[in-house]
């Protein structure tokens, strides 16, 4: 518990601090909790002071009070009860238990300041590595992946076995990981990214291997230390991080045997890259570049908080998420029940995505729904190395972009130096717009490839309280080759 | 959202489905937790594994709860096997303990093969007879089983070998009464027709014999003269 005007200055805001924060601390997650300073003093100060203070509170927060029992003398402790019982039943408020406010959604993230000094290629205004993790989502994913791992290995391993799976773990603690550069020596450049994904993925891989872990796991835990819970799902061949509380997308996505992580990209704006995010636009939008723009702008995204459900039958492991979603355009808000599902299969290297949306109103309504996925890709000595194909039809990739796709049902994109490929198979014809994700590299003008944006959408009539139903596969092959 | 604060883990193979929470559960938990372990414990699954190592429950209403998942699993012709091996939970779960198999750790599980079977089996003996061992009492109980076993054997052993001792002792003497009976009807039908021509003088045909019967009132007299002396 600490006191809400120590984390006012901490998180530099000048409103007073309601519910409850996380903190890293080494290896686990500490929850902070404010504790409003002036209300446990007016509480048993007068009655002016307990009313303006009454009057100034946000009555649809939760404030956390804490008082001292004068426990050295019986009759100043039965006062104590008395006058509080008084104050507490004058007021109109509802008393909740600690617990209570805990199990509400966290606040955020509060950065602890361990002062590192300005060297360290640490960005401008940044003085601690916290700091960084905070500031650069590659690199926060980096360590997060680093610590699942070595839980991973805590938890499943005997003390030998573990100690190699360390040692393996070690290099990638290199400052090269963490340093905000787009140079060779920095977390911005895509093919460090690359080669870091590819040793986390080799040690995950081994964990697997010596603790003769087999079969389809789904996991449920804090994995990125934010104070909120995210969904771990590996089978042999696939893994993925899936944030249920933002909008059920994926923040990593591995295909193993190639030892990639697809979701892997840089976002200029410094925004975490994510895949499966969901959107909901208005049919209004024609081009390329209008919708981009609504992509940029976060126009009907539906990232609201999902609530899961882990599913088994014989042949598949699904999470279930539904929740509704509220898009926002044209002055309107479209209301939608949502439920998304993501399902493991005999075959391991599929990934299946399937929506079920419904016009949670009575209003009848166009819009394009479509999911967005943000992918790294490398650039190998200023040489485009990835090959397109769209229904059997090769894109130029460097000419066609930014490019609208109308009508694709099956995408291929393949890594042409690895070899490894996935492909996207759409159960009904969808709108496919594809750009670069670029980023800085030294000038101002962003000119460096990053990675690949890709929104795929249906333009939808959503009637009310009809339900469209949308699949989307996707298949993943080390050699490129499909069946 | 309570379902928030749950950290579980699944993992499904060959069948087995291994479920792990952790944390501190109180009442604010009790409903989520439930939900969550009931909506997995609809789907198929032969044998399911509920690792409570890492969870602590602070609420007797818990223990009522575990009970519907074993009720649910037996409808469902599955098996509950708890794992846990810490002082916390096996006081929590003390009551009941009769009525669930609690295992310490799964590796014993992940063996194939014949210690697989073995294990397996002594899961569904212990849920149809509600008895239970420690591996340690187990093992003295082997120990003393195996002792009796190898001392009635060595028992069994021994004689059965006195007893070919005898069987080869009385068939070797057999053989010699058998060869001296021989020799002897050799040494008769040798000294046959020598007793027939009255060369030979035995117990019946000796002189003195015959001499005796020949003077047999003398014999009287000698014998009526010892009687008088008498």
């Amino acid at each position: 518990m600490v006191s809400d005007r120590a984390l006012q200055e901490t998180l530099g805001i000048a409103t007073p601090v309601s519910g409850w924060f996380t903190v890293e601390d080494r290896d686990s997650v500490m929850r902070l909790l404010p504790v409003a300073d002036r209300l446990g003093e007016a509480l048993l100060g007068n009655s002016a002071e307990w009313d303006e203070l009454w009057r100034s509170l946000d009555n649809s927060k939760i404030w956390t009070a804490a008082l001292r029992i004068p426990v050295e003398n019986l009759s100043q402790m039965e006062l104590f009860f008395v006058r509080l019982k008084e104050r507490l039943s004058a007021s109109s408020c509802q008393l909740w238990t600690l617990n209570h406010l805990l199990d509400e959604p966290s606040g955020g993230k509060v950065n602890l300041f361990s002062d590192m000094g300005n060297s360290g290629s640490l960005p401008v205004g940044i003085r601690s590595c916290r700091e960084l993790l905070l500031r650069r989502p590659e690199a926060d994913l980096m360590h997060k992946l680093l610590l699942m791992a070595n839980s991973h290995g805590k938890s499943l391993l005997q003390r030998t076995d573990l100690l190699s799976v360390q040692e393996k773990l070690l290099p990638l603690m290199a400052p090269v990981y963490y340093l905000d550069s787009e140079g060779k020596d920095g977390i911005r450049n895509p093919e460090v990214r690359w080669t870091a994904n590819r040793q986390i993925v080799s040690v995950e891989r081994e964990i697997e291997k010596l603790a003769n872990q087999e079969g389809r796991r789904m996991e449920v835990s804090d994995f990125l230390r934010n104070g909120s819970r995210q969904i771990l799902a590996n089978n042999s061949e696939i893994q993925f991080l899936l944030e249920q509380r933002v909008g059920a997308s994926l923040r990593s996505l591995f295909f193993k045997s190639a030892k990639v992580n697809w979701i892997s990209s840089s976002l200029q704006n410094g925004d975490v890259p994510r895949a499966f995010v969901d959107y909901l636009l208005p049919p209004s939008l024609g081009t390329f570049k209008q919708i981009d723009s609504a992509l940029n702008d976060n126009l009907g995204i539906l990232n609201a908080p999902y609530d899961y459900r882990i599913e088994r039958d014989g042949e598949s492991l699904e999470i279930l998420l539904r929740s509704e979603q509220v898009a926002d355009w044209q002055e309107s808000s479209h209301v939608l029940h949502v439920e998304k599902k993501f399902s493991f299969r005999q075959e391991n290297s599929l990934l299946d995505i399937s929506y079920a949306v419904s016009n949670g109103t009575l209003v009848d309504f166009n819009g394009y729904l479509g999911t967005e996925l943000n992918l790294g890709i490398r650039e190998i000595h200023r040489n485009q190395v990835y090959s397109m194909v769209i229904d059997g039809k090769r894109i130029p990739m460097g000419e066609a972009f930014p490019l609208l796709y109308p009508s694709a049902s099956k995408l291929t994109l393949k890594d042409g130096l690895l070899s490894c490929a996935f492909r996207l198979e759409l159960d009904s014809p969808a709108t496919i717009s594809a750009d670069w994700i670029l980023g800085a590299r030294g000038t101002a003008a962003p000119t460096e490839i990053q990675g690949l944006r890709l929104f795929v959408f249906w333009n939808l009539p959503m009637h009310g309280q009809i339900t469209q139903r949308k699949r989307i596969r996707m298949r993943f092959s080390k050699r490129g080759l499909f069946q | 959202m309570n379902s928030e604060q749950i950290d579980l883990f699944v993992e499904e193979a060959n069948g087995d489905v291994y479920i792990r929470i952790e944390g501190v559960f109180g009442f604010t938990q009790e409903a989520s937790l439930k939900e969550k372990i009931t909506e997995l414990l609809d789907s198929p699954g032969k044998v399911w594994f509920l690792d409570v190592r890492q969870a602590r429950f602070t609420e007797r209403e818990y223990l009522p709860m575990f009970l519907d998942f074993l009720e649910k699993t037996k409808k469902n012709g599955a098996e509950l096997v708890l794992v846990f091996d810490d002082d916390g939970n096996r006081k929590f779960f003390s009551p009941y303990a009769h009525l669930f198999t609690i295992i310490p750790d799964l590796n014993s599980y992940r063996q194939k093969g014949v210690f697989k079977k073995l294990r397996s089996m002594g899961v569904s003996y212990s849920r149809q007879t509600g008895i239970r061992l420690s591996p340690l009492i187990a093992l003295v109980l082997i120990a003393i089983l195996f002792g009796w076993f190898a001392t009635l054997f060595g028992i069994v052993r021994e004689q059965n070998a006195d007893l070919r001792d005898r069987e080869a002792h009385l068939a070797e003497m057999s053989r010699d009464a058998e060869r001296m009976q021989n020799e002897l009807e050799y040494l008769q039908s040798v000294i046959g027709p020598l007793k027939n021509l009255g060369l030979v003088v035995d117990s019946t045909t000796s002189k003195k014999s015959s001499a005796r019967i020949r003077s047999w009132t003398r014999y009287l007299d000698r014998l009526e003269g010892e009687r008088r002396e008498k």
